[in-house]
């Protein structure tokens, strides 16, 4: 067999062609995703979520929410007019994991903060159709009865501190979120709607009601919206 | 992140890198391809081809 | 079939059969499901208003099923059958072997505890929680290990193309899964990932798109190129395209990720970077299926009569069809209407549904009379499963392309005042029903085909021995 040095490189030697292919499918990533380390990120005027916000996101992301709700306003009038000011890539400085969303089964949530009142959110969640009548959201009436543990969220918030989120070293999980929850409860009471404020609806409703706050007051304009 | 990604990142931004990686790939495959349609070559991946087809099943 | 298979017990058969049976099952639960999420979107009592139920929760099962249970399977089971007769040699080790089936299944079975649980990572295809991901990692290694040691001890030097599509599955799974799944834990079952917002996104779609690139592209062309031979009978149409389109496509793939991130807040430059590679995607597509195609010529009259052969053709024309969808729909300009739609739904399934899962069936149909050597049970039914599956596809696709088209043009809709025309989302929601249910029907179609062919494949399993390959 005359012996041919490329054959032997690539067609015989099998680490080394394992190497070779190793080299080749990093090129792309490296070049697209390095670039983001490098790109600071102007974080003025976009605020922390809070631990009661924390704990709604996580439900957000337990009950699957991305799989029909998208969170990425595009640059288009149609968007612009239908959902808000479109979004920025600082605004999702401190979302793990993001929640863009690949599919519109319901409508973007970028900036449904402060949109609907408490108590829209509260019946929405017990029954979609009492709300938003043809709506083919599923009713996520457990929300209303399960509690969100302490405990748990303030693990979430020591790993989200660890990874960077900047959370006051004396921050007292526990009474930042019965603050913010009271006040979510005293709102729905004066609906006359009764809930403990350990509930998981009221995280959601904290959640939400954040959702796109901070980029509206940074970005909005005069003729948008 | 780290020192690789930082290159990596500012590299990457450099026009003549992003030239140079360009002419790099494409004669990558230019040469792979000639290679392959080598007659030397030729006749020995036509071979290969069969190789699918030696064995009984 | 020319020859004795008895004559090879030197290979490790009892494994294929057990990939084969896993992807059967797994491939029955992972479109029930799906036909199930269909239901729910076109009827949405049948979320039955149970938190496991809901659909939010069970897309993840069916996704995940569908691409690492059922192609999963599937593909181990082809690669473990093809690298054995293509390197002459048993699989390195049959204890990893084992490892690999046991561990994978297990993995399956906790995904499909925890996912309903409302465990995930809340990235798509992603969503194992961590400590199922560290299992996963385990058991690729196993894989990758008993795949590499094979490759040692082999008897054939040259590495068919086949393998090279394989290794590259190994080694781009392993830095995918590795890389997009690396999160800081809080919980046993709850995690937050090193990266946050944008930076997340795009890594989480480098994995997403290459994750299809990957795990259900390449190797299936491998598989392609090794089952396609052998069931026309005749060597690939060109074995020097299949090497270089190999290397072309492997490296453009892994650029495409961004198209997912069109019009986002993602930088812009990394967005023209990935339509452009995306756009260039083409050619290496089209020249694998340009290659299966051609590599049919002198055996299309076998067609009538073979339904492995035709469920090559059509996975094959779907794949073509899929790698021209996929790029035009990284165009901005189309991809402005398509993103947030039901395209999209329409383009994952053309791909999934006829390309992965046709070329799954034509592997399945040839390896398991090989691996129990007994005839096919039935070659009626198997045409049968083939119909199914193809109108069933072809229902599903046009119904989600008018869906997706239709809602995109409602969205942008403006009325003569320039005020949306369909300011109340719902409406553009209620228009899509009918497409819907056209869209169970055509899931179901395809369930149907696959419950044909676990009938048919088990009827060839258990049949007696006057029913043997080789009398």
């Amino acid at each position: 067999m005359e012996s041919n040095w490329h054959r032997n490189l690539l067609e015989h030697r099998s680490g080394l062609f394992a190497a070779l292919t190793t080299v080749v499918i990093s090129i792309g990533g490296l070049v697209e995703i390095a670039p983001m380390f490098s790109v600071p990120l102007d974080t003025t005027g976009i605020t922390v979520p809070t631990p009661l916000e924390v704990a709604g996101r996580d439900i957000y992301v337990r009950e699957g929410c991305y799989n029909c709700h998208s969170q990425m306003i595009r640059p288009m009038r149609a968007e612009t007019v239908r959902y808000g000011e479109w979004s920025r890539a600082n605004e999702y400085a401190y979302d793990r994991p993001f929640q863009l969303g690949s599919r519109r089964i319901g409508p973007d949530l970028m900036r449904v903060g402060g949109k609907y009142p408490d108590a829209w959110h509260y019946e929405h969640m017990r029954d979609p159709r009492s709300t938003s009548p043809g709506s083919i959201m599923p009713p996520y009436s457990w929300l209303l009865e399960d509690k969100v543990d302490v405990a748990d969220i303030q693990a979430s918030v020591n790993a989200l501190r660890t990874l960077g989120h900047p959370y006051p070293a004396d921050l007292d999980v526990g009474a930042s979120m019965r603050e913010q929850a009271t006040a979510i409860t005293g709102r729905l009471a004066e609906s006359k709607i009764t809930v403990d404020p350990d509930r998981e609806i009221v995280a959601v409703i904290a959640y939400l009601q954040n959702l796109g706050v901070d980029g509206k007051k940074l970005y909005a304009t005069a003729g948008s919206q | 992140m780290s020192p690789v990604t930082d290159a990596v990142a500012q590299s990457a931004q450099l026009g003549w890198v992003l030239g140079v990686m360009t002419v790099a790939f494409l004669t990558s495959f230019v040469g792979w391809t000639l290679w392959a349609w080598w007659p030397s070559n030729r006749e020995r991946l036509d071979a290969a081809a069969l190789l699918p087809l030696e064995e009984s099943p | 079939m020319e020859a004795a298979p008895l004559s090879a017990p030197r290979y490790d058969d009892a494994s294929v059969r057990r990939f084969i049976t896993a992807t059967v099952l797994w491939g029955i639960v992972g479109m029930l499901v799906g036909a199930i999420l269909a239901l729910q979107l076109a009827w949405a009592p049948a979320n039955l208003g149970l938190p496991w139920t809901s659909f939010g929760r069970l897309r993840p099962l069916h996704t995940n099923a569908v691409i690492f249970a059922f192609t999963g399977n599937a593909l181990f089971a082809g690669i473990y059958y093809s690298m054995q007769r293509l390197l002459k040699t048993r699989m390195w080790s049959d204890t990893l072997s084992s490892v690999h089936f046991w561990g994978w299944q297990a993995i399956i079975v906790l995904a499909a505890v925890t996912l309903p649980l409302g465990m995930t990572q809340g990235k798509e295809y992603a969503e194992l929680i961590w400590p199922i991901d560290l299992l996963i990692a385990v058991v690729w290694l196993v894989f990758a290990a008993n795949f590499f040691g094979t490759i040692a001890i082999r008897k054939v030097k040259h590495l068919y193309v086949a393998l090279w599509f394989y290794m590259s599955m190994v080694i781009t799974i392993t830095v995918l899964h590795v890389v997009n799944n690396l999160a800081l834990p809080a919980t046993l079952t709850r995690s937050y990932p090193v990266y946050s917002g944008m930076t997340d996104a795009l890594v989480q779609w480098w994995y997403g798109h290459n994750a299809v690139g990957f795990l259900l592209t390449t190797p299936i062309l491998g598989l392609m190129y090794y089952f396609l031979p052998r069931a026309a009978q005749r060597p690939v149409f060109s074995y020097r395209l299949s090497i270089i389109h190999f290397w072309a496509l492997v490296f453009l793939y892994i650029w495409a990720g961004p198209h997912h991130l069109l019009y986002s807040a993602l930088p812009d430059w990394a967005q023209t970077v990935g339509m452009v590679f995306s756009l260039m995607l083409l050619a290496p597509s089209w020249g694998g299926m340009l290659n299966g195609l051609l590599t049919l010529r002198g055996a299309w009259d076998r067609l009538r009569t073979d339904p492995i052969l035709k469920f090559w053709v059509a996975a094959i024309t779907f794949y073509g069809m899929s790698t021209f969808e996929g790029p035009m729909m990284s165009i901005r300009a189309v991809n402005a209407l398509s993103h947030f739609t039901d395209w999209t739904i329409a383009h994952v399934h053309a791909g999934a549904l006829g390309w992965v899962g046709e070329s799954v069936f034509a592997m399945l149909y040839y390896m398991a009379p090989q691996v129990w050597n007994r005839k096919l049970h039935s070659v009626s039914l198997a045409t049968t499963h083939f119909w199914l599956a193809t109108v069933g596809i072809v229902l599903y696709v046009v119904a989600m392309w008018t869906a997706g088209v239709t809602q995109g043009l409602m969205w942008r809709a403006f009325d003569e005042a320039g005020l949306l025309q369909y300011p109340n989302f719902v409406d553009t929601v209620r228009t899509l029903n009918p497409f819907y249910w056209i869209r169970l029907l055509g899931g179901l179609m395809y369930l149907g085909g696959i419950i044909v062919m676990a009938w048919n494949l088990y009827k060839t399993a258990t049949s007696d021995s006057s029913n043997a390959l080789e009398a």
